[in-house]
């Protein structure tokens, strides 16, 4: 049997008084990489968020390398990238000090990051690309650079399992082929990914299995290639003003570019 | 200045200061990085009840105030967590309960609205021995756990949702920072009044975020002009014969306006050396598109942006410009 990394199973969740995630099962393996596709308002943010442990759950269980989540106590294995307009708060903060919290579940209360914190941080911005900026305010980058930022918090902690929310939402071309790039090497080395994403672009190659959901349900849950156009088109939710393209349901490249 | 040391009123009123100018900026760099900026301005009004329960029972005003704030800011902070109502909602709710509980209960107790002035605005040249001791432990405790647990506390507010994932008791770290700020405002209850309070724990960090950028400079640079304020502010109200806690403010405001003028010529220069942030730059290569069956074009759904000669249409992150039969990569 494999061994599973993240195993949701007959999760609910309701937020505000409103169901938003109906008796889902999700499983990641480990060394998978598990996309999440659907529209807004599908539940994708939710079920993440349940499968990390910020939201409660009104039915079902979450584990995470065979513990329950909740009672998870090496939260190193999680790296997480929350959905996120801005690295940036109310206070200037450098990108290494913003990082350095990725190094979070190592530091001990009222004690100095150490050698190793600070090694992990500078592989990390070595990885995205952002070496040179270490010293700059966060708020002082472009979006697409602010997002590796958050990347780089993630890569810090140095997970055994990732999960992006929709790091390439709004992004500049070259941010996407970094984080591609960099999640091939992580993939390479034995790291689990769960991707929440409205297309995929240059990640689509290191997909292994993708998972749509529409209304808070599981609508396919398959290997990429074998998705048919209806389910790819559910994660398209961009307007179309004009005529129908001449690409059809998959609209020119689609989510498999 | 050192002329003032002679008295005992000016030395305790300097020590006072001294704390608070340090106490106050320090948990106000934390509320503004959470964007919590007015949460001591609400406090303030909360400790007032406590002031008033003081009175009342005949106890130290300050110990009541303390107790009082502590709980008021415990309970915002746990509306806003776990409650359906926002945080800005659930601040002005006790915000209003607690000045109209301060001037009834105060009525109660016999004393006038007068006697609350003192409090509302600060009378930091009678602060007693006993007032100073509680005032030193108090701002020690402040600054040993805003400094000492700066890394977990900037996480928090800096993210939370990560901090949580990463393991943090968010919830706890949430209302340590809400209770620090109580703690805070009844520290410099007696140096800038209730009303004031607030003013030395955001002015300070609003003022050092103009010419600073990273957070462990504008946390330690807050604290140094919350100290220059406040003991000039002392200092200056004494020559001058002004209200400590006001004349406190404008100074700390005057320097806000230094600092903004100063960050904004900085920010101006920068731009002249630095036209162009690195991702900014125009980029010069021919970077073929894949495979692109869609044709771009006025209407086709995706947004259109102007770049030199040519437009670029965003598709799915990357902007893509047409080049005879094909599409490049801008």
């Amino acid at each position: 049997m494999t061994a599973l990394a993240l195993d949701a199973a007959n999760v609910s969740v309701t937020l505000a008084g409103r169901p938003v995630i109906r008796r889902v099962d999700l499983s990641v393996a480990v060394g998978e990489f598990v996309t999440l596709l659907g529209t807004n308002g599908s539940g994708k943010s939710t079920l993440v968020g349940a499968c990390v442990g910020l939201l409660p759950l009104v039915s079902g269980t979450v584990t995470v390398f065979g513990t329950p989540v909740g009672a998870l106590r090496d939260r190193r294995r999680i790296g997480y990238v929350p959905q996120r307009a801005t690295a940036s708060s109310g206070v200037p903060a450098t990108v290494g000090e913003v990082v350095m919290t990725g190094r979070l579940a190592y530091r001990r209360l009222a004690g100095w990051s150490t050698r190793s914190d600070r090694d992990a941080v500078a592989v990390a911005l070595r990885q995205v690309d952002l070496t040179e900026r270490v010293g700059d305010s966060v708020a002082r980058l472009s979006g697409g650079q602010q997002q590796r930022v958050l990347i780089a918090r993630a890569l810090a902690g140095g997970a055994d399992l990732l999960v992006l929310d929709e790091p390439t939402a709004g992004v500049d071309a070259g941010t996407q082929a970094v984080l591609a790039r960099v999640l091939e090497e992580l993939v390479a080395h034995g790291v689990t990914v769960l991707l929440v994403a409205h297309e995929l672009g240059p990640l689509a190659p290191l997909v292994d299995r993708a998972v749509v959901l529409r209304g808070g349900r599981v609508q396919f849950d398959g290997p990429v290639p074998e998705v048919p156009s209806g389910p790819a088109s559910l994660a398209h939710d961009h307007p179309h003003s004009g005529q129908p393209t001449r690409a059809g349901g998959l609209h020119g490249e689609g989510i498999w570019r | 200045m050192v002329e003032l040391l002679v008295y005992d009123f000016m030395r305790r009123a300097l020590l006072a200061a001294l704390l608070t100018g340090l106490a106050a900026p320090a948990i106000g760099t934390y509320l503004v990085q959470r964007r919590l900026a007015l949460l001591g301005d609400g406090i303030g009004h909360i400790a007032l009840t406590g002031v008033a329960l003081g009175l009342l029972t005949g106890r130290a005003p300050l110990l009541t105030a303390v107790i009082v704030a502590a709980l008021g800011a415990a309970i915002i902070e746990l509306l806003r967590a776990y409650g359906r109502t926002s945080g800005d909602v659930a601040l002005a709710l006790l915000f209003y309960g607690g000045i109209a509980g301060g001037v009834v209960i105060t009525g109660l107790a016999g004393e006038s609205a007068a006697t609350l002035n003192s409090y509302l605005f600060g009378a930091i040249t009678t602060v007693s021995d006993s007032d100073l001791r509680i005032v030193v432990a108090l701002a020690v405790v402040v600054l040993t756990l805003a400094v000492g647990l700066a890394p977990q506390l900037f996480a928090v507010c800096q993210d939370e949702e990560h901090a949580e994932v990463s393991g943090v008791p968010v919830r706890a770290y949430g209302l340590l920072i809400a209770v620090l700020a109580a703690v805070t405002v009844t520290v410099s209850m007696r140096t800038v009044g209730l009303l004031l309070v607030s003013a030395l724990m955001v002015v300070p960090v609003a003022t050092a975020q103009q010419v600073t950028r990273s957070f462990r400079s504008t946390f330690a640079l807050a604290m140094a002009i919350g100290v220059g304020a406040s003991v000039s502010g002392v200092v200056t109200s004494f020559h001058a014969d002004t209200a400590p806690g006001p004349t406190i403010v404008l100074i700390a405001l005057a320097g806000f306006v230094v600092a903004a003028a100063l960050g904004a010529f900085v920010s101006r220069h920068r731009h002249r050396s630095e036209p162009f942030e690195p991702d900014e730059t125009p980029v010069d290569t021919h970077d073929l598109s894949e495979s692109h069956p869609h044709e771009h074009g006025p209407g086709c759904g995706h947004v259109a942006v102007s770049h030199g000669d040519h437009i670029d249409y965003v598709h799915g992150g990357h902007r893509h410009a047409a080049h005879g039969s094909h599409y490049d990569e801008h």
